[in-house]
């Protein structure tokens, strides 16, 4: 039941903000893929998105600005039977916390990330993040942003993720089908979502991303294929976002770092151990 | 009766291992050891050190007088032989040439590659074959060496045991053969040693004793060999052991363990800590057991890496913004390194809070022989797993309900009923974030409620001895303290010892109750930062202090030297700073000019 993951507080974002259709979509995805609100934690840091463990009655943890991913990863090694969803902005993933989305792929702990990718710094009203465009006028850029954009889902691949995935705010299914892959998968998923920030992004509005998105399984995309998924990846960047697919870019099965680090269920082990070999050998 | 062999050689020529093989074979023939590593930061060149002290009382300091010293090179014989005592042996390796040295030690020369080559071993046992012939100077013969020879090799094969052991008897018979007379008068063996091991190692072993399963770090001198020593003993012992891609994602790791149930740690030294500073906060206000391990070295900054100092007890104190409890502990031997690493674990479960242990090289690096091995066993405080009343809908459970003692019942993920938020953020009861000033007031009491505890379990100092005057010290300082005070009581002056192992939050009563007329503190850095932290907590002054920041621990002759010119003076003289004057002379080579 959906009423499962609602909790009494209500949002509190700005009237039309993508962060809307997004907590519907968690909540649905949960709901359908049959999460027990006790055996899942969202994991959040610090932005307008990162309030959202708020409002879904889970387990939560609201930590700092940047540090989702190590938060999110300790979690889940400590209980690999937990679902483990981390989420937060652009500024909180791809600039405070870049070197944790860096190495997050190659460790491939089995959590999924979302990023509420608004391409502007919402909570501390409108300043450039790494993924605002080039040109777009913010408190810090008042001639326009002139830094390259900070390319996530080519990062994303390079680093090894093993599911890469973009959506789309203002399409609630599209979401809550990618979420769910990204879920079931085995391994670290990844999937940027595009979201209008009404207040401090005007450029890209709903209807700017709704002219540009296409759905690469319509396209046929195959997903185990990794040059073409970077192909992908690169082609908003080099048609200056006339194209922007979304949809799953990439699926592999890698080993996780629970498969090499975690036997069984660690929380559930007793912790009287014996040491007096461990002794001996210091002798 | 103390005893003191130093091993010198060039970085790569495996002083280490000598030394540490050495130390295991006195600490198992029944002497209380200890061992004092010395190296510049550097990966090759530059000289290492290792002083093994051995004595029939317990000992837990280096000495600045050498009974043997084994040379491993030239440079060794320079740095070291001029502070062999009187009538002292010298061994040095045949290799290093002709050593124009003093007329009233003794030399013994070993032909150590000769020695190896006619027992078909390889240039590696060179160590071997040093310890073998040091063996006939004490009048041991080879047995312990055999062993230890077998529990190190045997995972290589029994004929690299057997090459070993025959490299050791050689030497041992060149010796016996050649220096029949040479020989230095040992005490009866009196303890029932039961390790003989780092502070890291009995950190991380007491660690593991109190229900550690979780530790995530990044390298740094001189905390990283609880990492390595972790990692070695992860799949025994079921452990969950991570390098992190950086320190902020280690100390994130580990609170998020902590928060998942497991009892769960990180560690690094100053420079390292300072990157976690902002995750400390995050613990304290979501209330999220961790175990910060902290191991300082010179500072400010990069500083001196390899060498020690007591001078980080204010970053840990100011970690974070915001007003909060912790606790901070500081061993000052492995037994209480071994302890306190349960302690600290018991300490975060049960109080909800970050707790720091201490360390610093000195303690982290050098070697304790461990006589008693004792552990507080496991407390886990208020965790609730069942009888939790079913939540309304939307409802969340309050995990920061407003008790009396400021604790509020945990729940950990997986358990029904229970779901909540842990949250960086102010709260309410049921882990909604607020702005409410009333609700907010209300958590910072209730975390504060916490503190009439705290002071209630803190631990009072421990006393060694009786005396008018009293050396304060904290953490690793306990042992040269010890030593001093034995010194000066040669020399008619008596203290007593305090040490103390809980820093923080003190008790001004538990203070007061240890403290005499005339305390003089001792610690290892330039600004007195512990009396500093003693003044500002409980109004209480010392009556001099004794300092010293060059890079080594502060060693007990310099500290009765210090005392004696306090007392002889007074008490006129209120701070004592140890300056070059009045290094101990083998202070004044340098082994990071390496020719
Ligand atoms: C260490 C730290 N630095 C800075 C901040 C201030 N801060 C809060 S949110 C934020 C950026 C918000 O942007 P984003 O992460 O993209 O999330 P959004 O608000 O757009 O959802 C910043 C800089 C902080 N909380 N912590
Ligand atoms: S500022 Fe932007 S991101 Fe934040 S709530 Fe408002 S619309 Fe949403």
């Amino acid at each position: 039941m959906i009423d499962e993951f609602v909790t009494v507080e209500k949002p509190q974002w700005c009237p039309g903000c993508g962060n809307y259709g997004i907590l519907t979509a968690i909540r649905r995805a949960f709901d359908e893929l049959g999460l027990k609100p006790h055996n899942t934690v969202v994991v959040s840091g610090i932005g307008c998105g990162s309030k959202i463990p708020h409002y879904i009655r889970t387990y939560g943890y609201e930590g700092i600005h940047g540090r989702i991913i190590p938060l999110a990863e300790g979690i889940k090694l400590a209980n690999p039977a937990l679902t483990v969803v981390g989420i937060g902005g652009d500024g909180d993933g791809f600039s405070e916390g870049g070197n944790h989305f860096l190495h997050a792929g190659r460790k491939n702990t089995n959590i999924t990330y979302i990023v509420q990718d608004n391409q502007i710094y919402g909570l501390t009203t409108g300043q450039a993040s790494p993924t605002t465009h080039k040109g777009v006028k913010t408190k810090t850029t008042p001639d326009g942003a002139f830094l390259r954009e900070f390319r996530p889902i080519p990062t994303a691949l390079i680093g090894g993720a093993t599911f890469v995935a973009a959506t789309f705010a203002g399409d609630v299914n599209h979401m809550v089908k990618v979420m769910k892959d990204a879920i079931s998968h085995k391994g670290f998923a990844f999937i940027d979502v595009y979201q209008p920030c009404v207040s401090w992004n005007k450029l890209n509005t709903y209807a700017w991303w709704k002219q540009r998105i296409y759905d690469l399984e319509k396209e046929g995309h195959d997903p185990t294929n990794f040059e073409k998924a970077m192909e992908k990846a690169l082609e908003p960047y080099r048609t200056n976002w006339e194209k922007v697919p979304i949809g799953i870019f990439y699926k592999e099965e890698r080993q996780t770092l629970e498969d090499v680090l975690v036997k069984g269920i660690p929380v559930n082990e007793s912790l009287e151990v014996d040491v007096s070999s461990d002794l001996r050998e210091l002798m | 009766m103390d005893l003191t062999i130093k091993i010198g050689g060039a970085a790569g020529q495996g002083v280490f291992v000598l030394g540490r093989t050495i130390g295991r074979l006195f600490a198992r023939t029944g002497f209380y050891t200890f061992g004092y590593p010395e190296y510049p930061s550097l990966i090759r060149g530059g000289h290492n050190s290792y002083q093994v002290v051995v004595s029939n009382k317990k000992v837990e300091t280096p000495l600045s007088f050498n009974s043997v010293v084994i040379a491993l090179n030239k440079q060794a014989v320079k740095f070291h032989a001029p502070y062999i005592s009187q009538n002292g042996i010298l061994i040095v390796d045949e290799s290093a040439g002709d050593v124009n040295v003093r007329e009233d030690i003794k030399v013994v020369k070993v032909p150590t590659s000769k020695i190896i080559n006619e027992s078909k071993g390889s240039p590696k046992m060179a160590n071997i074959a040093l310890t073998g012939a040091m063996l006939p100077l004490f009048d041991f013969d080879l047995t312990i060496l055999n062993q230890i020879i077998k529990d190190e090799f045997s995972r290589k094969g029994e004929e690299v045991v057997k090459v070993n052991q025959l490299v050791a008897k050689n030497a041992y018979e060149y010796v016996k053969e050649h220096y029949p007379n040479v020989k230095i008068e040992l005490p009866e063996p009196v303890a029932k040693l039961k390790a003989y091991t780092s502070g890291n190692e009995a950190f991380g072993l007491g660690a593991i004793k109190g229900g550690l399963k979780f530790y995530a770090a990044y390298p740094m001198t001189p905390a990283s060999s609880v990492l390595h020593y972790l990692v070695s003993k992860a799949k025994k012992h079921n452990l969950i052991v991570v390098q992190a891609e950086d320190e902020i994602a280690a100390a994130n790791m580990a609170v998020g363990a902590g928060f998942a149930g497991l009892r769960s740690m990180t560690g690094t030294s100053g420079g390292g800590f300072a990157l976690m500073t902002e995750t400390v906060g995050m613990a304290a206000l979501a209330e999220t057991p961790v175990v910060f391990f902290i191991a300082q070295r010179t500072g400010p900054s990069t500083g001196m890496p390899t060498w020690t100092e007591q001078a980080d007890l204010w970053q840990i104190l100011g970690a974070s913004q915001g007003e909060f409890l912790r606790i901070i502990l500081a061993p000052g031997n492995a037994e209480q390194a071994f302890y306190l690493a349960g302690e600290a674990l018991n300490l975060a479960e049960e109080y909800q809070l970050p707790v720091f242990v201490l360390s610093d090289k000195f303690l982290s690096e050098s070697h304790y022989s461990m006589e008693k091995v004792e552990s507080p066993g496991i407390r886990r405080g208020k965790i609730v797993k069942e009888g939790l009343k079913p939540l309304e809908k939307g409802e969340r459970f309050k995990r920061y309900e407003d008790v009396e003692d400021g604790i509020s019942p945990r729940t950990l993920p997986g358990t029904p009923n229970g779901e909540h938020v842990a949250t960086s953020y102010e709260h309410l009861e049921d882990s909604f974030t607020t702005e409410d000033f009333k609700e907010r007031v209300k958590q910072v009491e209730k975390r504060l409620r916490k503190l009439k505890k705290l002071k209630e379990i803190a631990f009072e100092p421990d006393v060694y001895g009786e005396g008018d005057i009293s050396l304060v010290v904290w953490g690793s300082h306990l042992g040269p303290a010890l030593k001093a005070k034995e010194i000066l009581a040669n020399k008619g002056i008596n203290v007593k010892v305090i040490h103390f192992t809980w820093l923080y939050p003190l008790s001004k009563e538990k203070v007061e109750n240890v403290l005499t007329d005339k305390n003089i503190i001792i610690e290892n850095n330039r600004t007195g930062l512990f009396e500093r932290l003693v003044r500002a907590e409980t109004g209480i002054t010392f009556t001099a202090s004794i300092r010293k920041s060059n890079g080594r621990p502060l060693f007990p002759e310099q500290i009765a030297k210090a005392v004696e010119t306090i007392v002889n003076g007074e008490f006129k003289e209120k701070e004592f700073i140890i300056k070059e004057e009045e290094f101990e002379p083998y202070e004044f080579y340098a082994p990071w000019r390496y020719e």
